[in-house]
């Protein structure tokens, strides 16, 4: 039987270079799956003996998680230095 | 829907990241942008904010943690939510009607499939629950606006979706009937099946084109709809203008909320962009007809174009965060 699906759309491009677009495709998958990780990895240490009686807040600790992955974004220098 | 602990956390993780790129992105464009708007297009801090709203609303959507993948495993329970009886009023399908090309040629949002699977409506719900869209109160704050000082028996809800817009406004004007219909089977079936039993006297749904919707003339105090018009191309909403003068009793009223390109350059910049990032190619065309003039030819006597405030402080310059342009456009027919 032929393949009468549509073929799929290329995806729009947002950088001069689109290798970049897709690379940055690959690390937000990545930092996705690192999160999600951590969300396991949070949920077991929170059942271990021993573990602190005050467990983390989801939204916040996924908002902490990203700002640190993409304060780079920013572009800023975070100790003053030649420009 | 209820996600395995994996997807809830990859949904999390991407909320969290909408939050950035509308929040702290979003102002550091902003600012970088003032120096030189014309070249705003440029800076690498919009190619950036471009890509992260392009690709954080396809990991929301799309992929084995996204939305339509979760609807999918949960296809059984989901359908089952929506198998039982109804009081017979509430729900009318039209299984014979032709949906027009510009509902099927795209998904909409991003959202696989748009509206048009049977699962369409859990889904939008759910990408919807917060967000750029999703502000908590928005449809009560404008049915309330509307409403206010004026006495509405019947109301029609143009493109209800899955029914917050019609509930909001049979809250907002307590005697009212109001009727909801939509394009999308799922989404009048899920607003049927979740309308409040307080309610449900008052409300009705129905499978039906905005455009030509087969509801009888002179019957409406008020027609009303939210976030349809920028779905539609301008031929499609010209004939909803139409549409809406013959179902309107003579002084009665339309209440659009909808998008309209901002003022700010930066902000019309991204605007325009956000239509094809988002997948809504006909964003920019209603803001191209000229409103006082259609409605002034479908036989109405004003038309009122105000910027509206989904949350307070919402218009506040510096904006404080990336948010849709809503516009209130309340248009009276000849008495």
């Amino acid at each position: 039987m032929p393949d009468l699906s549509p073929p799929p759309r290329p995806e729009q491009t947002f950088f001069a270079d689109p290798a970049l677009d897709r690379l940055m495709g690959v690390t937000m998958a990545l930092a996705a799956e690192v999160y999600v990780l951590r969300s396991r990895l949070l949920a077991l240490e929170s059942r271990m003996p021993g573990a602190a009686s005050e467990s983390l807040v989801p939204d916040e600790d996924a908002a902490a998680f990203v700002r640190r992955l993409c304060e780079p974004l920013l572009g800023e220098q975070q100790a003053r230095g030649p420009l | 829907m209820r996600p395995d602990a994996d997807s809830a956390a990859h949904q999390r993780f991407v909320a969290a990241a909408r939050a950035y790129w509308r929040g702290p992105l979003f102002r550091e464009l902003y600012r970088e942008a003032q120096a030189a708007p014309d070249t705003a297009a440029t800076l690498t801090t919009h190619r950036y904010f471009a890509w992260l709203e392009r690709h954080l609303q396809r990991m929301k959507y799309s992929g084995p943690r996204g939305l339509s993948a979760i609807a999918q495993r949960q296809r059984d329970d989901l359908l089952a939510q929506v198998a039982g009886p109804l009081p017979p009023h509430l729900l009318a399908l039209d299984a014979s009607l032709a949906a027009p090309d510009y509902w099927t040629d795209h998904d909409i949002h991003q959202q696989p499939g748009g509206l048009r699977d049977e699962l369409g409506a859990f889904v939008y719900r759910e990408a919807v629950g917060g967000g750029v869209v999703g502000t908590r109160g928005l449809h009560e704050r404008f049915a309330a606006r509307v409403v206010r000082d004026r006495r509405v028996k019947r109301v029609l809800d143009l493109g209800c979706g899955f029914g917050r817009s019609t509930v909001a406004f049979a809250q907002a004007a307590d005697q009212a009937h109001v009727d909801g219909i939509d394009l999308s089977e799922s989404c009048v079936t899920l607003a049927a099946h979740e309308s409040p039993e307080a309610l449900r006297g008052r409300l009705a749904f129905r499978q039906a084109d905005a455009a030509a919707s087969g509801m009888p003339a002179g019957a409406y105090d008020l027609v009303t709809s939210t976030m349809l018009l920028h779905e539609m191309p301008e031929s499609a909403v010209r004939a909803l203008i139409a549409e809406t003068a013959r179902v309107l009793r003579p002084g009665g009223i339309v209440a659009h909320l909808d998008f309209l390109p901002p003022a700010d350059p930066v902000l019309r910049l991204l605007f325009e962009g956000h239509a094809r990032r988002n997948n809504e190619p006909f964003l920019l065309e209603h803001s191209r007809i000229d409103l006082a003039q259609a409605y002034a030819d479908a036989g109405f006597a004003r038309v009122d174009v105000v910027a509206f405030d989904e949350e307070d402080g919402a218009l506040a310059q510096p904006p404080r965060a990336w948010r849709l342009p809503w516009h209130m456009i309340v248009a009276e027919k000849h008495a």
